[in-house]
């Protein structure tokens, strides 16, 4: 049983550090997203 | 790893997986000839049923995909393809476990095992295939072979019924064949790993849709 339950904490373990680079990636592609979208508004802004 | 920590869905989750433990360690009992390794049935079934709900919802999406062109339909697609092919990796991996005390071998070239593992490559083709570039050209391809790969879900399904199989049949048209208690714990092991799909469905979309966009903006910007 301590096998099965230490198998169940593996899952646990691998699905946290999932989500956690998943988590990491989406805040770090917003902040990428921000940037950009500040710089096409400043080329907009830009005289021809 | 502050924001997974943040995430009530994850907490929720975690609460989930410890009523799914509880219920499989206290309440399912332990099967008379096999032991305390039936209990792996529960971790088995409930990976290999989402395995294949995620790979249907590939061929839905990618029918999708090519009728309405719509980029939602192509990132789940690939969403569900990812995440189906982990969860049918563990239906891999905990059948070993079960099979090896009970078969006295880890693996035999058994129709449902064969299959699975056909499963398990032609998905990981797949996502390698999607990964490969972000044109309309390549997700159309992609949408057409995550249809033609759909072909072996019902073949993995229907394997010990079609053809002459070792592994155990436990739901079949006569019924399920288990004992009310461990049905229970079987349904409620389905429930938890059907809502860690969808949670992880999510995420992962969230983060195609945001790449996508990063991706669109950097073209913009170069235009």
């Amino acid at each position: 049983m301590a096998f099965f339950v230490a198998g169940y904490l593996v899952v646990w373990a691998l699905v946290f550090l999932y989500t956690s680079f998943l988590y990491n990636g989406q805040r770090k592609l917003e902040q990428e997203l921000a940037f950009l979208e500040e710089l096409v508004g400043k080329q907009a802004d830009l005289p021809c | 790893m502050k924001d997974a920590l943040k995430s009530p869905f994850f907490w929720g989750f975690t609460l989930l997986m410890l009523l799914a433990l509880s219920v499989i360690v206290y309440y399912a009992p332990v099967e008379r000839t096999m032991g305390l390794v039936q209990k792996v049935f529960y971790f088995h079934v409930a990976s290999a049923w989402v395995g294949l709900v995620a790979h249907t919802v590939v061929f839905a999406a990618s029918i999708l995909y090519l009728w309405k062109r719509s980029g939602g339909s192509d990132r789940l697609a690939r969403a569900s393809a990812e995440i189906g092919t982990v969860f049918i990796s563990c239906t891999l991996l905990t059948g070993p476990l079960w099979a090896y005390p009970i078969w006295n071998t880890w693996w035999t070239w058994d129709p449902r095992l064969t299959t699975t593992l056909v499963l398990w490559f032609m998905y990981a083709a797949y996502i390698a295939l999607h990964g490969g570039g972000a044109s309309e050209a390549r997700k159309r391809l992609a949408a057409v072979y995550g249809i033609i790969c759909f072909i072996n879900v019902p073949l993995v399904f229907f394997s010990t019924r079609w053809w002459r199989s070792i592994h155990p049949v436990v739901i079949s048209s006569e019924g399920i064949a288990l004992t009310p208690k461990m049905r229970v714990a079987m349904f409620v092991s389905v429930g938890v790993f059907s809502v860690l799909y969808f949670y992880l469905l999510r995420l992962r979309m969230k983060s195609l849709e945001l790449q996508e966009r990063v991706r669109h903006l950097k073209a913009q910007l170069l235009a």
